[in-house]
């Protein structure tokens, strides 16, 4: 529908182009242009792999898998308003589940995936009861204490090996297959949790959950159950992270409870998530590859400050780009851009 | 003529202070009743107590005959009621429209389920309270009568059969406060039964059927206009004892009572 009403107006953006850059911005914002990077990307992102070292396809599949990660993470936080410290307990959970059922049950991977992922949809349905309720910094600290109690419980119950850790089966194939196969698991993953990111943001679901965030009690008068609503938004972001989980199971073959229930990886994907832009649909996945490449190069220079560029960034983000890096573009570079090219062509 | 909201005995108490002390009347099918009192009388608690915001601490309220102080406020506005707020709450993050059409898409039980249709219905909501022309303004830029604007459009959206006005045309100028009576007469003639607080006593005055008084979260008064205008125990609320005395001696203060609250 945006599409066909701008199409028919270019003829008028080309007339006023000259004198107002407020034009121009307007031609950089055509739909078209969007679709256009995504297709250009993602056609790149297809070819990737068979061209790179299997160093770089790991840092690839990495990215991707923070990506998805971020991107299932935005739903509960960016949408709804609820940080979520702990999202890891599903990363965690999924992973294990997973593990459990391709190891225990005999079930292949694609089918043990999805059910680790509704599992942990389950666990946030049956959670989400009692924690949702908690407001602001409560649910956030709720969240922290829930996924490292889980770490607990999983570290001292024996179907899951304890603090030993937990080997699943590996797949029989070479290396470099492995690593391609893994790098387009994640790469669909990513896929998988931006079309429901964006299903959601244009939903009936889409316009409760931000309603909520804005105004719980609001909300409430206009209509919304908002306990289902946040249960809903809680489930889905469990689900995808659960499936991630699953998928990195598959990758690393061996991991124990500190690996899978890392709270700092949860703050590193929740910092992803500020750094692209909170609640939009494009921006953590631009936060989570624009934070691990700058990892991934500070890591490989400077093993030892690592963990400190995490908190360099977030002081950074909230100094320079509050409401992150998506809208930090459309307010300073695109009119930056467009008063540059407006001048070329006036004269 | 039946009563589509019915009060009984409603009281709220917030420790040791009662907000609302067993007020109890009812607001018949298709009128515009109108709510009155000083500052801290316990109007807005009323109403937060129809939305259910706040739980009663006695007394039932029956709307359509059916009892909702018992539900949750999404179900009692899928019943059928709408409620604006005094202190505005707008959807920050969301555009005008993108709220207007929040109340379109969830509201009544029943309402459009889909999300175009919705939008198509926020614009036309828009177009009757005069806000069209920001409809795809952030909400944080747009001014505080346009803001109280929005609140009317969202309440509007979602098709109540009964709609609670708290203080819709505070802040608003003498034209603007016009136009909003405009648009609320309009919405009654459509067959919304509508409950309005408000302040300003030219505009409560001019669309009320009928005007109840609260004072120190009693029900003091109840009646048409010119009544209530007349009333001694309600010019003795509004501006003292000692002015209702002067009153009753000189027959005047009936036009300082119009006159004084609406300067506030």
């Amino acid at each position: 529908m945006e599409g066909s009403v701008n199409k028919g107006d270019p003829a008028i953006h080309q007339v006023a182009q000259a004198t107002t850059p407020v034009a121009l911005t307007r031609l950089v914002e055509h739909p078209m242009l969007k679709v256009g990077i995504a297709v250009i990307l993602l056609a790149v992102a297809a070819i990737a792999p068979f061209g790179l070292t299997g160093y770089w396809v790991r840092v690839l599949t990495s990215m991707f898998m923070y990506a998805a990660l971020a991107s299932s993470l935005n739903i509960i936080m960016g949408y709804t308003g609820y940080t979520d410290f702990g999202n890891i307990v599903f990363f965690g959970i999924g992973a294990y589940s997973t593990g459990i059922l391709m190891r225990e049950a005999g079930l292949p991977f694609l089918l043990a995936m999805p059910v680790g992922g509704v599992v942990c949809a389950l666990f946030a349905v049956v959670l989400g009861l009692p924690i949702l309720r908690l407001r602001g910094y409560y649910f956030a600290i709720a969240s922290m204490g829930l996924s490292q109690a889980v770490r607990e419980v999983v570290r001292n119950m024996e179907i899951t090996g304890g603090a030993k850790g937990f080997t699943v089966p590996m797949w029989r194939v070479p290396p470099r297959t492995f690593n391609i196969l893994i790098y387009f698991l994640m790469f669909g993953l990513t896929l998988i949790s931006v079309a429901i990111s964006h299903w959601v943001l244009r939903s009936r679901l889409g316009y409760g959950l931000r309603a909520i965030k804005a105004d719980e009690e609001g909300a409430s008068v206009m209509g919304i159950d908002t306990t289902r609503h946040k249960i809903a938004a809680w489930a889905l972001s469990a689900f995808v992270t659960g499936l991630i989980g699953g998928a990195y199971a598959l990758w690393f073959v061996y991991f124990n409870p500190d690996d899978v229930f890392n709270i700092l990886v949860s703050v590193k994907y929740l910092v992803m998530v500020y750094l692209g832009g909170i609640g939009t649909v494009a921006g953590p996945v631009i936060g989570a590859f624009l934070l691990e490449y700058v990892s991934d190069f500070i890591w490989s220079r400077f093993s030892v400050i690592h963990l400190g560029v995490l908190g360099l960034t977030v002081i950074f983000i909230v100094l320079f780009m509050p409401r992150g890096f998506l809208h930090m573009v459309k307010t300073r570079v695109r009119p930056l851009l467009a008063r540059v090219m407006s001048r070329s062509r006036g004269n | 003529m039946t009563a589509i909201l019915e009060l009984r005995e409603v009281s709220k108490h917030f420790g040791g202070l009662a907000a609302v002390d067993k007020v109890g009347f009812g607001v018949e099918q298709g009128e515009i009743m109108g709510v009155i009192g000083p500052n801290g009388a316990g109007k807005t608690t009323l109403l937060s107590c129809i939305s259910r915001l706040h739980p009663l601490t006695g007394g039932q309220i029956f709307f359509n005959e059916k009892r909702i102080d018992t539900l949750k406020p999404h179900q009692i506005a899928k019943l059928g009621i709408g409620r604006t707020f005094q202190i505005v709450k707008p959807f920050t993050g969301m555009t005008v429209k993108e709220n207007v059409a929040v109340g379109a898409l969830y509201g009544r039980a029943g309402h459009s389920g889909s999300v175009p249709e919705a939008v198509a219905q926020a614009d036309e909501v828009l177009e009757r309270v005069g806000l069209a022309h920001r409809a795809d303004y952030p909400t944080d830029e747009i001014t505080i009568p346009d803001r109280k604007r929005l609140e009317l459009a969202r309440a509007l959206a979602m098709d109540p059969a009964l709609l609670l006005l708290d203080e819709v045309m505070a802040g608003l100028n003498p034209h603007e406060t016009d136009e909003m009576m405009d648009v609320i007469r309009e919405i009654n003639k459509g067959g919304t039964t509508i409950m309005v607080i408000e302040h300003v006593m030219r505009a409560i005055m001019g669309i009320s059927h009928r005007i109840a008084v609260m004072h120190h979260g009693k029900l003091i008064a109840l009646g048409p206009p010119k009544e209530i205008a007349d009333d001694d125990r309600v010019i003795e609320a509004y501006l003292g004892e000692r002015f209702a005395q002067a009153k009753r001696a000189r027959q005047v203060a009936g036009q300082a009572a119009a006159n004084k609250p609406a300067a506030e």
